[in-house]
């Protein structure tokens, strides 16, 4: 836009800043870090100030979307979440020639490229999961339940924990919670697509088909980490939903109404068969550590989810008062 | 829309919410921030005089129209007159009739997906194009880039209040009576 001058007697309105995204030649492309749902990420640095960021491409189709609503949703979300343990979500960029003013006209098509500026992490939780010392695993968890309360006190389901969307920086010292592409704000009432939350992290409510669900979601997911820290391995590695379930079954019991009321009218109840044993036996696997940390765990991988922990009581459990 | 705004934090009632204060303080800051709210002087400065207030007035008739057609969310319309006074604060338009249509359409079809992420069961990008008048098979990319060019004039701060969200926000401890319904619609 041309500094157009104000009308006499105006106001002076040379602090009006006329917004517009800058474009992605701000940035100088280091590497690419990875692939993700939405699009390709690479490492970049501001050419200004010098600092390091992650860029996000967000491939655009040529459907009847339009801009994609969940990337408006993710903008939406990350603009209103203002922690210390989930990403930060810096400007959103674009590529030189969509800026404002360059179009318009019939025969222009040209629609541009647009990248999400994220703070830049060093690393994915996933690398160190299987190999992370006791205090570090406390550590972590801390910062994990720390972001998800304040998610979920924003009224903010994450849906999608797992390993690759928990970052890491700061030599292993900062965790926060990434990739909000499948995070949605709840309402009580609200009905949910099931669909949801990678499969080994899914909790049993989803599997078996419920559509109104809430944060214990997100804490089911906690819970197989953290387990996952312990044992060094994945918790439930199922391959198929169905084998999903048996996992769980196996080492939770087997649902039913004294133990679950309501579920024997989930959509998928029905097509389950019990399995044997069906007697909770979680602990046993963890016998050899921590007692308040398998104490945790397992009021975090309760099958009924009006009953599995909440992030904040998690935060004020004795693993996390007593000292390492 | 004119709402009271001498409501001071000690004698309003605080029933449920205990962020009451701040989320009004934030609402007001992010009011008054140049990168999130439109220049007053737009007609004269941006669009040097070649739009007037009246025209402004057609288009947003014209997208209240569209919103209420195909019964798009509640404050859909607001925000979508707050992304046209912002996109037009920074990009001069012709006085084409077509193109404006594009821009306020548009408008309404990005504020949609923004307060309700159902819109697509409702509207798509080509029937937006096709309510300002194109006809061509690919006309919904007349859409998509025109999303693209206002999501990136707006610096792609899409969440700052609108006279929804203030009429919201003062009246949120009304009841849903038939009365404050009415009094909520007039307040928009």
């Amino acid at each position: 836009m041309d500094g157009e001058e104000a009308p006499p007697g105006a106001l002076n309105l040379a602090d009006y800043a006329p917004a517009g995204a800058r474009t992605v030649d701000c940035f100088r492309r280091i590497r690419k870090i990875g692939e993700g749902t939405y699009g390709e990420v690479f490492e970049a640095m501001d050419i200004i100030t010098g600092e390091r960021a992650a860029l996000k491409k967000i491939k655009l189709d040529d459907g009847k979307e339009g801009f994609p609503r969940q990337i408006l949703r993710e903008i939406k979300l990350l603009k209103k979440l203002d922690h210390e343990n989930i990403i930060r979500l810096k400007e959103i960029v674009v590529s030189p020639g969509t800026a404002h003013g360059a179009g318009g006209s019939d025969d222009y098509m040209y629609r541009g490229d647009i990248y999400m500026v994220f703070e830049y992490m060093d690393h994915d939780l996933k690398k160190v999961l299987h190999h992370s010392t006791p205090s570090q695993v406390k550590y972590y968890m801390e910062q994990l339940l720390k972001g998800l309360h304040y998610c979920h006190v924003n009224n903010v389901l994450h849906r999608d924990i797992k390993g690759a969307n928990l970052l890491i920086s700061g030599g292993g010292k900062l965790l926060k919670l990434a990739d909000f592409g499948l995070a949605r704000p709840f309402t009580r009432d609200g009905s949910f697509t099931n669909h949801v939350i990678t499969l080994w992290y899914r909790p049993p409510e989803l599997l078996l088909g419920a559509t109104n669900y809430a944060e214990a979601v997100d804490i089911w997911s906690v819970g197989c980490i953290f387990a996952e820290f312990l044992l060094r391995k994945p918790l439930f590695p199922g391959r198929t939903e169905q084998e999903q379930l048996s996992k769980i079954f196996e080492l939770c019991g087997f649902p039913n109404e004294e133990n679950w009321p309501g579920v024997s009218k989930l959509p998928l109840y029905k097509t389950i068969r019990p399995t044997t044993p069906t007697k909770r036996r979680l602990r046993d696997i963890f016998h050899n550590f921590d007692s308040h940390a398998v104490d945790l765990i397992d009021r975090m991988l309760i099958l009924n989810p009006t009953e599995r922990i909440s992030a904040h009581d998690a935060l004020c459990a004795a693993y996390f008062i007593t000292k390492m | 829309v004119a709402v009271a705004t001498e409501n001071s934090a000690p004698t309003r009632p605080q029933l449920c919410a205990p962020y009451d204060d701040e989320v009004e303080a934030t609402l007001r800051a992010m009011e008054t921030n140049p990168a999130e709210r439109p220049s007053p002087y737009f007609l004269e400065t941006t669009q040097g005089g070649r739009m007037s207030a009246l025209v402004r007035a057609s288009m947003i008739a014209f997208m209240g129209e569209f919103s209420r057609k195909n019964k798009l969310a509640d404050g859909t319309l607001q925000r979508a007159a707050y992304f046209l006074d912002r996109y037009l604060s920074v990009t001069p338009e012709s006085d084409d009739a077509l193109q404006l249509r594009l821009v306020g359409a548009t408008a309404v079809f990005l504020a949609a997906k923004y307060e309700d992420q159902y819109t697509l069961r409702k509207i798509d990008a080509s029937m937006v194009a096709a309510r300002c008048g194109y006809t061509s098979e690919t006309r919904h990319k007349m859409v998509s880039i025109m999303e693209t060019e206002m999501l990136a004039a707006l610096g792609f701060n899409l969440g700052g209040p609108t006279a929804y969200t203030f009429v919201e926000h003062f009246t949120r401890y009304y009841g849903d009576g038939e009365e404050e319904k009415q009094l909520k619609e007039a307040a928009h």
